[in-house]
Protein backbone atom coordinates (compact mmCIF):
# COMPACT_ATOMS: atom_id res chain seq x y z
CA UNK A 1 0.00 0.00 0.00
CA UNK A 2 2.95 2.39 0.81
CA UNK A 3 4.91 1.64 -2.43
CA UNK A 4 1.23 2.71 -4.19
CA UNK A 5 0.67 6.23 -1.82
CA UNK A 6 4.54 6.87 -2.50
CA UNK A 7 4.27 6.80 -5.99
CA UNK A 8 1.65 8.84 -6.48
CA UNK A 9 3.01 11.35 -3.98
CA UNK A 10 5.97 10.66 -6.26
CA UNK A 11 4.20 11.62 -9.70
CA UNK A 12 2.50 14.38 -8.00
CA UNK A 13 5.86 15.95 -7.08
CA UNK A 14 7.07 15.53 -10.63
CA UNK A 15 3.72 17.04 -12.01
CA UNK A 16 4.65 19.92 -9.82
CA UNK A 17 8.00 20.05 -11.02
CA UNK A 18 7.51 20.10 -14.53
CA UNK A 19 5.13 23.58 -13.80
CA UNK A 20 7.74 24.90 -12.21
CA UNK A 21 9.91 24.31 -15.30
CA UNK A 22 8.40 25.55 -17.79
CA UNK A 23 9.39 29.10 -17.03
CA UNK A 24 10.13 31.13 -19.70
CA UNK A 25 13.13 33.27 -18.05
CA UNK A 26 15.32 31.85 -15.01
CA UNK A 27 14.10 34.73 -12.58
CA UNK A 28 10.59 33.94 -13.91
CA UNK A 29 9.18 37.42 -13.98
CA UNK A 30 5.59 38.46 -13.57
CA UNK A 31 5.34 39.14 -17.11
CA UNK A 32 6.86 37.42 -20.40
CA UNK A 33 9.29 39.62 -22.29
CA UNK A 34 8.84 41.43 -25.46
CA UNK A 35 10.88 43.28 -28.18
CA UNK A 36 11.14 47.10 -27.59
CA UNK A 37 8.34 49.00 -29.10
CA UNK A 38 5.84 46.06 -29.05
CA UNK A 39 3.34 45.82 -26.32
CA UNK A 40 4.92 44.12 -23.31
CA UNK A 41 1.72 43.14 -21.30
CA UNK A 42 -1.56 42.89 -23.88
CA UNK A 43 -4.17 42.02 -21.27
CA UNK A 44 -6.86 42.54 -24.43
CA UNK A 45 -6.09 38.84 -25.34
CA UNK A 46 -6.19 37.09 -22.42
CA UNK A 47 -9.74 35.08 -20.44
CA UNK A 48 -11.20 37.10 -17.87
CA UNK A 49 -9.24 35.15 -14.89
CA UNK A 50 -6.25 36.29 -16.62
CA UNK A 51 -6.73 39.83 -16.87
CA UNK A 52 -8.06 40.02 -13.06
CA UNK A 53 -5.06 37.79 -12.04
CA UNK A 54 -2.36 40.03 -14.28
CA UNK A 55 -3.74 43.14 -13.01
CA UNK A 56 -3.72 42.26 -9.38
CA UNK A 57 -0.15 41.19 -9.83
CA UNK A 58 0.61 44.53 -11.59
CA UNK A 59 -0.93 46.57 -8.85
CA UNK A 60 0.82 44.49 -5.74
CA UNK A 61 4.05 44.63 -7.74
CA UNK A 62 4.31 47.76 -10.09
CA UNK A 63 8.37 48.00 -9.83
CA UNK A 64 8.07 44.57 -12.26
CA UNK A 65 6.38 46.83 -14.58
CA UNK A 66 7.53 49.98 -14.65
CA UNK A 67 8.20 51.61 -18.02
CA UNK A 68 6.65 48.60 -19.92
CA UNK A 69 3.66 49.47 -22.41
CA UNK A 70 0.49 47.87 -21.63
CA UNK A 71 -2.78 47.17 -23.30
CA UNK A 72 -5.99 47.09 -21.40
CA UNK A 73 -9.74 46.67 -22.18
CA UNK A 74 -11.94 47.48 -19.27
CA UNK A 75 -15.01 49.48 -18.08
CA UNK A 76 -14.34 53.11 -18.20
CA UNK A 77 -14.26 54.94 -14.77
CA UNK A 78 -13.97 58.55 -13.98
CA UNK A 79 -13.27 60.67 -10.63
CA UNK A 80 -13.11 63.98 -9.40
CA UNK A 81 -10.15 64.87 -6.97
CA UNK A 82 -12.16 67.14 -4.16
CA UNK A 83 -9.50 69.52 -3.24
CA UNK A 84 -7.80 70.07 -6.88
CA UNK A 85 -10.69 69.59 -8.92
CA UNK A 86 -9.19 67.45 -11.82
CA UNK A 87 -10.23 64.62 -12.90
CA UNK A 88 -8.97 61.08 -13.02
CA UNK A 89 -9.99 58.46 -15.72
CA UNK A 90 -9.42 55.08 -15.28
CA UNK A 91 -9.56 51.46 -16.68
CA UNK A 92 -11.97 49.03 -14.52
CA UNK A 93 -11.14 45.24 -14.60
CA UNK A 94 -13.49 43.12 -12.57
CA UNK A 95 -13.12 39.17 -12.03
CA UNK A 96 -14.93 36.22 -13.29
CA UNK A 97 -17.78 36.51 -10.58
CA UNK A 98 -17.91 40.19 -10.96
CA UNK A 99 -17.47 40.79 -7.20
CA UNK A 100 -13.51 41.97 -6.89
CA UNK A 101 -12.31 44.84 -9.72
CA UNK A 102 -9.17 46.42 -9.81
CA UNK A 103 -8.58 49.24 -11.96
CA UNK A 104 -5.33 51.69 -13.12
CA UNK A 105 -5.67 55.05 -14.01
CA UNK A 106 -4.58 56.40 -17.08
CA UNK A 107 -3.24 60.33 -18.38
CA UNK A 108 -4.44 60.90 -22.17
CA UNK A 109 -0.99 61.34 -24.19
CA UNK A 110 -3.41 64.58 -26.37
CA UNK A 111 -5.36 66.91 -24.29
CA UNK A 112 -8.71 65.49 -23.37
CA UNK A 113 -11.87 66.75 -21.78
CA UNK A 114 -14.16 65.06 -20.31
CA UNK A 115 -17.44 64.13 -20.96
CA UNK A 116 -16.77 65.49 -24.87
CA UNK A 117 -13.53 63.10 -25.06
CA UNK A 118 -14.78 60.22 -23.54
CA UNK A 119 -17.34 57.36 -23.10
CA UNK A 120 -19.72 57.46 -20.62
CA UNK A 121 -18.63 55.66 -17.29
CA UNK A 122 -19.07 52.33 -17.36
CA UNK A 123 -18.70 51.57 -21.29
CA UNK A 124 -15.61 49.36 -22.45
CA UNK A 125 -12.98 50.90 -23.38
CA UNK A 126 -9.31 49.79 -25.07
CA UNK A 127 -6.50 52.05 -23.71
CA UNK A 128 -2.88 51.26 -24.17
CA UNK A 129 -0.13 53.14 -22.81
CA UNK A 130 2.88 53.34 -20.49
CA UNK A 131 2.87 51.65 -16.70
CA UNK A 132 4.03 53.81 -14.27
CA UNK A 133 3.12 54.33 -10.42
CA UNK A 134 3.22 56.88 -7.88
CA UNK A 135 3.74 56.10 -3.87
CA UNK A 136 1.15 58.33 -1.28
CA UNK A 137 2.57 56.91 1.79
CA UNK A 138 1.25 53.37 1.84
CA UNK A 139 -0.81 53.41 -1.30
CA UNK A 140 0.20 52.61 -4.26
CA UNK A 141 -1.68 54.50 -7.55
CA UNK A 142 -1.14 52.95 -10.74
CA UNK A 143 -0.69 54.55 -14.04
CA UNK A 144 -0.69 54.35 -17.74
CA UNK A 145 1.05 57.57 -19.30
CA UNK A 146 1.18 58.68 -22.88
CA UNK A 147 -2.19 56.63 -22.93
CA UNK A 148 -4.47 56.21 -26.01
CA UNK A 149 -8.04 55.08 -25.95
CA UNK A 150 -8.89 53.14 -29.60
CA UNK A 151 -11.89 53.95 -31.17
CA UNK B 1 -6.48 26.46 -27.01
CA UNK B 2 -3.37 24.11 -26.64
CA UNK B 3 -1.47 27.03 -27.92
CA UNK B 4 -3.14 29.58 -25.42
CA UNK B 5 -2.67 27.13 -22.62
CA UNK B 6 0.81 27.42 -23.36
CA UNK B 7 1.18 30.51 -23.32
CA UNK B 8 -0.68 31.21 -20.24
CA UNK B 9 2.13 28.77 -18.46
CA UNK B 10 4.09 30.97 -19.01
CA UNK B 11 3.23 33.34 -16.33
CA UNK B 12 4.10 32.57 -12.59
CA UNK B 13 0.63 32.77 -10.95
CA UNK B 14 -0.45 30.22 -13.62
CA UNK B 15 2.14 27.92 -12.97
CA UNK B 16 1.77 28.33 -9.17
CA UNK B 17 -1.92 27.90 -9.40
CA UNK B 18 -1.53 24.57 -10.79
CA UNK B 19 0.89 23.67 -8.19
CA UNK B 20 -1.14 24.73 -5.16
CA UNK B 21 -4.46 23.23 -7.07
CA UNK B 22 -2.33 19.66 -7.51
CA UNK B 23 -0.81 20.04 -3.81
CA UNK B 24 -4.10 20.85 -2.27
CA UNK B 25 -6.27 18.05 -3.88
CA UNK B 26 -4.05 15.66 -2.97
CA UNK B 27 -3.87 16.14 0.44
CA UNK B 28 -7.52 16.58 0.65
CA UNK B 29 -9.27 13.69 -1.57
CA UNK B 30 -6.30 11.56 0.63
CA UNK B 31 -7.78 12.05 4.06
CA UNK B 32 -11.19 12.12 2.20
CA UNK B 33 -11.54 8.95 2.04
CA UNK B 34 -11.05 8.62 6.31
CA UNK B 35 -13.21 11.35 6.80
CA UNK B 36 -16.10 9.74 4.69
CA UNK B 37 -16.14 6.55 6.17
CA UNK B 38 -15.89 7.74 9.94
CA UNK B 39 -19.26 9.72 8.85
CA UNK B 40 -17.26 12.83 9.31
CA UNK B 41 -18.04 14.36 5.58
CA UNK B 42 -19.64 17.39 7.48
CA UNK B 43 -16.89 18.10 9.35
CA UNK B 44 -15.00 19.94 6.51
CA UNK B 45 -17.86 21.70 5.97
CA UNK B 46 -17.95 23.05 9.85
CA UNK B 47 -14.05 23.88 9.79
CA UNK B 48 -14.74 26.20 6.67
CA UNK B 49 -16.98 28.00 7.75
CA UNK B 50 -14.89 28.33 11.13
CA UNK B 51 -11.66 29.46 9.20
CA UNK B 52 -14.13 32.19 7.34
CA UNK B 53 -14.53 33.54 10.93
CA UNK B 54 -10.77 33.34 11.63
CA UNK B 55 -10.06 35.12 8.27
CA UNK B 56 -12.79 37.64 9.68
CA UNK B 57 -10.43 37.94 12.71
CA UNK B 58 -7.41 38.29 11.07
CA UNK B 59 -8.62 41.03 8.78
CA UNK B 60 -9.44 43.34 11.79
CA UNK B 61 -6.15 42.21 13.48
CA UNK B 62 -4.48 43.07 9.97
CA UNK B 63 -1.61 40.11 10.91
CA UNK B 64 0.77 40.35 8.02
CA UNK B 65 -0.39 36.68 6.86
CA UNK B 66 -3.68 35.63 7.78
CA UNK B 67 -2.57 32.17 8.00
CA UNK B 68 -1.15 32.58 11.16
CA UNK B 69 -4.47 33.45 12.44
CA UNK B 70 -7.25 31.11 10.52
CA UNK B 71 -4.65 27.96 11.17
CA UNK B 72 -4.62 27.97 14.75
CA UNK B 73 -8.40 29.18 15.48
CA UNK B 74 -9.68 26.21 12.67
CA UNK B 75 -7.24 23.68 14.68
CA UNK B 76 -8.78 24.66 18.02
CA UNK B 77 -12.32 24.09 16.72
CA UNK B 78 -11.02 20.78 15.22
CA UNK B 79 -10.28 19.46 18.06
CA UNK B 80 -13.28 21.33 20.06
CA UNK B 81 -15.50 20.07 17.34
CA UNK B 82 -14.18 16.55 18.61
CA UNK B 83 -14.18 16.58 22.17
CA UNK B 84 -17.98 18.23 21.82
CA UNK B 85 -18.97 15.12 19.18
CA UNK B 86 -18.06 12.76 22.30
CA UNK B 87 -20.50 14.42 24.87
CA UNK B 88 -23.72 12.94 25.42
CA UNK B 89 -25.62 16.33 25.59
CA UNK B 90 -24.68 17.87 22.20
CA UNK B 91 -24.23 15.34 19.85
CA UNK B 92 -21.83 15.66 17.00
CA UNK B 93 -23.84 16.77 14.09
CA UNK B 94 -25.87 19.37 16.04
CA UNK B 95 -21.99 20.17 17.39
CA UNK B 96 -20.40 20.85 13.99
CA UNK B 97 -23.77 23.01 13.01
CA UNK B 98 -23.50 25.14 15.86
CA UNK B 99 -19.79 25.85 15.39
CA UNK B 100 -19.91 26.49 12.19
CA UNK B 101 -22.88 28.65 11.24
CA UNK B 102 -21.53 30.19 14.74
CA UNK B 103 -18.22 30.98 13.18
CA UNK B 104 -19.56 32.66 9.86
CA UNK B 105 -22.24 34.73 11.76
CA UNK B 106 -19.66 36.30 13.97
CA UNK B 107 -17.01 36.59 10.65
CA UNK B 108 -19.75 38.37 8.52
CA UNK B 109 -20.29 40.58 11.83
CA UNK B 110 -16.37 41.43 11.84
CA UNK B 111 -16.01 41.89 8.45
CA UNK B 112 -19.17 44.63 8.82
CA UNK B 113 -17.92 46.32 11.81
CA UNK B 114 -14.45 46.96 10.95
CA UNK B 115 -14.21 46.51 7.28
CA UNK B 116 -10.48 46.51 5.56
CA UNK B 117 -11.62 47.42 2.56
CA UNK B 118 -14.24 49.63 0.87
CA UNK B 119 -15.21 46.42 -1.40
CA UNK B 120 -17.06 44.25 1.29
CA UNK B 121 -19.06 42.46 -0.91
CA UNK B 122 -16.37 41.38 -2.89
CA UNK B 123 -14.25 40.13 -0.02
CA UNK B 124 -16.81 38.20 1.22
CA UNK B 125 -17.57 37.04 -2.03
CA UNK B 126 -13.70 35.92 -2.76
CA UNK B 127 -13.88 34.57 0.81
CA UNK B 128 -16.33 32.34 0.05
CA UNK B 129 -16.52 31.31 -3.31
CA UNK B 130 -12.13 31.32 -3.85
CA UNK B 131 -13.12 33.94 -6.48
CA UNK B 132 -9.44 34.12 -8.51
CA UNK B 133 -7.96 33.99 -5.11
CA UNK B 134 -5.87 31.15 -6.07
CA UNK B 135 -4.85 32.99 -9.39
CA UNK B 136 -3.02 35.67 -7.04
CA UNK B 137 -1.11 33.60 -4.77
CA UNK B 138 2.58 35.02 -3.46
CA UNK B 139 5.45 33.12 -4.08
CA UNK B 140 5.49 33.25 0.10
CA UNK B 141 1.96 31.49 0.02
CA UNK B 142 3.20 29.11 -2.32
CA UNK B 143 5.90 28.09 -0.61
CA UNK B 144 4.11 27.58 3.03
CA UNK B 145 1.22 25.54 1.11
CA UNK B 146 3.73 23.24 -0.62
CA UNK B 147 5.19 22.82 3.32
CA UNK B 148 1.97 22.32 5.31
CA UNK B 149 0.87 19.90 2.13
CA UNK B 150 3.93 17.69 2.29
CA UNK B 151 3.50 17.77 6.27
CA UNK B 152 0.39 16.57 5.55
CA UNK B 153 1.23 13.67 3.31
CA UNK B 154 4.02 12.71 5.76
CA UNK B 155 1.64 12.48 8.45
CA UNK B 156 -0.42 10.43 6.61
CA UNK B 157 1.47 7.92 5.17
CA UNK B 158 4.00 7.84 8.15
CA UNK B 159 0.48 6.99 9.70
CA UNK B 160 -1.55 5.14 7.24
CA UNK B 161 -2.01 2.19 9.46
CA UNK B 162 -2.65 3.56 12.45
CA UNK B 163 -5.25 5.73 10.52
CA UNK B 164 -6.81 2.59 8.85
CA UNK B 165 -7.40 0.98 12.18
CA UNK B 166 -8.88 3.64 13.65
CA UNK B 167 -10.92 4.70 10.64
CA UNK B 168 -12.58 1.05 10.35
CA UNK B 169 -12.67 -0.31 14.07
CA UNK B 170 -11.82 2.58 16.53
CA UNK B 171 -12.88 -0.09 19.42
CA UNK B 172 -11.04 -2.76 17.93
CA UNK B 173 -8.07 -0.18 17.64
CA UNK B 174 -8.62 0.75 21.23
CA UNK B 175 -8.78 -3.29 22.86
CA UNK B 176 -5.24 -3.72 20.99
CA UNK B 177 -3.57 -1.11 22.48
CA UNK B 178 -3.57 1.77 20.22
CA UNK B 179 -4.60 5.47 21.48
CA UNK B 180 -7.57 5.93 19.14
CA UNK B 181 -8.21 9.58 20.65
CA UNK B 182 -4.92 10.59 19.68
CA UNK B 183 -5.30 9.60 16.08
CA UNK B 184 -8.74 11.23 15.93
CA UNK B 185 -6.75 13.93 17.14
CA UNK B 186 -4.46 14.14 14.43
CA UNK B 187 -7.11 13.50 11.89
CA UNK B 188 -9.17 16.44 12.85
CA UNK B 189 -5.39 18.46 12.95
CA UNK B 190 -4.54 17.82 9.34
CA UNK B 191 -8.44 18.53 8.44
CA UNK B 192 -7.98 21.52 9.81
CA UNK B 193 -4.65 22.44 8.05
CA UNK B 194 -6.03 21.15 4.47
CA UNK B 195 -9.41 23.25 4.86
CA UNK B 196 -7.17 26.33 5.50
CA UNK B 197 -5.21 25.41 2.41
CA UNK B 198 -8.36 24.82 0.22
CA UNK B 199 -9.84 28.18 1.10
CA UNK B 200 -7.40 29.54 -1.59
CA UNK B 201 -8.29 26.84 -4.89
CA UNK B 202 -12.16 27.05 -3.62
CA UNK B 203 -13.62 29.23 -1.22
CA UNK B 204 -14.72 28.67 2.52
CA UNK B 205 -18.21 27.29 0.92
CA UNK B 206 -17.25 24.35 -1.50
CA UNK B 207 -14.05 23.39 0.62
CA UNK B 208 -16.04 20.19 1.52
CA UNK B 209 -16.60 19.57 -2.11
CA UNK B 210 -12.27 18.59 -2.26
CA UNK B 211 -12.34 16.49 0.42
CA UNK B 212 -15.74 14.32 -0.40
CA UNK B 213 -16.36 14.14 -4.35
CA UNK B 214 -13.09 12.34 -4.70
CA UNK B 215 -13.71 9.99 -2.25
CA UNK B 216 -17.19 9.45 -2.81
CA UNK B 217 -16.19 8.57 -6.54
CA UNK B 218 -13.53 6.37 -6.14
CA UNK B 219 -16.23 4.23 -3.67
CA UNK B 220 -18.23 3.85 -6.85
CA UNK B 221 -15.20 2.06 -8.50
CA UNK B 222 -13.25 0.50 -6.06
CA UNK B 223 -14.12 -1.49 -2.50
CA UNK B 224 -10.96 -2.14 -0.66
CA UNK B 225 -9.47 1.24 1.45
CA UNK B 226 -6.22 1.03 -0.46
CA UNK B 227 -7.51 1.10 -4.03
CA UNK B 228 -10.18 3.85 -2.82
CA UNK B 229 -7.16 6.15 -1.07
CA UNK B 230 -4.60 5.59 -4.82
CA UNK B 231 -8.32 6.01 -6.55
CA UNK B 232 -9.34 9.04 -4.33
CA UNK B 233 -5.95 11.15 -4.97
CA UNK B 234 -5.81 10.45 -8.67
CA UNK B 235 -9.10 11.47 -9.34
CA UNK B 236 -8.96 14.73 -6.86
CA UNK B 237 -5.53 15.90 -9.06
CA UNK B 238 -7.40 15.72 -12.40
CA UNK B 239 -10.27 16.79 -11.49
CA UNK B 240 -8.44 19.97 -9.95
CA UNK B 241 -5.96 20.56 -12.78
CA UNK B 242 -9.20 20.26 -15.44
CA UNK B 243 -11.04 22.38 -13.42
CA UNK B 244 -8.63 24.95 -12.98
CA UNK B 245 -7.55 24.89 -16.53
CA UNK B 246 -11.31 25.13 -17.88
CA UNK B 247 -11.74 28.23 -15.48
CA UNK B 248 -8.58 30.03 -17.13
CA UNK B 249 -9.70 29.22 -20.61
CA UNK B 250 -13.31 29.44 -20.24
CA UNK B 251 -13.53 32.75 -17.81
CA UNK B 252 -15.28 30.74 -15.54
CA UNK B 253 -15.10 31.23 -11.61
CA UNK B 254 -12.03 28.68 -10.67
CA UNK B 255 -13.74 27.70 -7.46
CA UNK B 256 -17.14 26.06 -9.09
CA UNK B 257 -15.54 24.90 -12.11
CA UNK B 258 -13.22 22.42 -10.10
CA UNK B 259 -16.75 21.38 -8.37
CA UNK B 260 -18.28 21.30 -11.57
CA UNK B 261 -16.39 18.89 -12.65
CA UNK B 262 -15.87 16.85 -9.48
CA UNK B 263 -19.78 16.24 -9.58
CA UNK B 264 -19.16 15.65 -13.28
CA UNK B 265 -16.52 12.44 -12.57
CA UNK B 266 -18.60 11.28 -9.66
CA UNK B 267 -21.70 10.59 -11.96
CA UNK B 268 -19.41 9.40 -14.41
CA UNK B 269 -17.88 7.16 -11.42
CA UNK B 270 -21.83 6.00 -10.92
CA UNK B 271 -22.50 4.90 -14.46
CA UNK B 272 -19.69 3.00 -14.76
CA UNK B 273 -20.48 1.33 -11.28
CA UNK B 274 -24.13 0.53 -12.29
CA UNK B 275 -22.39 -0.97 -15.07
CA UNK B 276 -20.04 -3.05 -13.56
CA UNK B 277 -22.97 -4.49 -11.63
CA UNK B 278 -25.12 -5.29 -14.65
Amino acid sequence: MKKKIWCTLVCTALLAGTFSCTSSTPSAPSAPASSEGAIAVDLTDMSANMVYAQVYNMVNAPEEYRRKSVKMRGLFGIRQDEKTGAWHYGCIIQDALACCAQGIEFIPEKEMTFPDDFPEPGEEITVSGVFDFTTDGQTINCILRQAVMEE
Amino acid sequence: MIMKLFQYLQYPFVRYALIVGVLIALCASLLGVTLVLKRFSFIGDGLSHVAFGGMAIAGVLQTANDMFVVLPVTMLSAVLLLRTGQNKKIRGDAAIAMISVAALAFGYLLMNLFPTSSNLSGDVCSTLFGSTSILTLSKKEVWLCIILSAVVLAVFVLNYNRIFAVTFDETFAQASGMRADRYNLLIAVITAVIIVLAMNLVGSLLCSALVIFPALSAMRLYSSFRDVTVCSAVLGVICSLLGIVTAILAETPVGSTIVAVQVLVFGICCLLEKRKKA
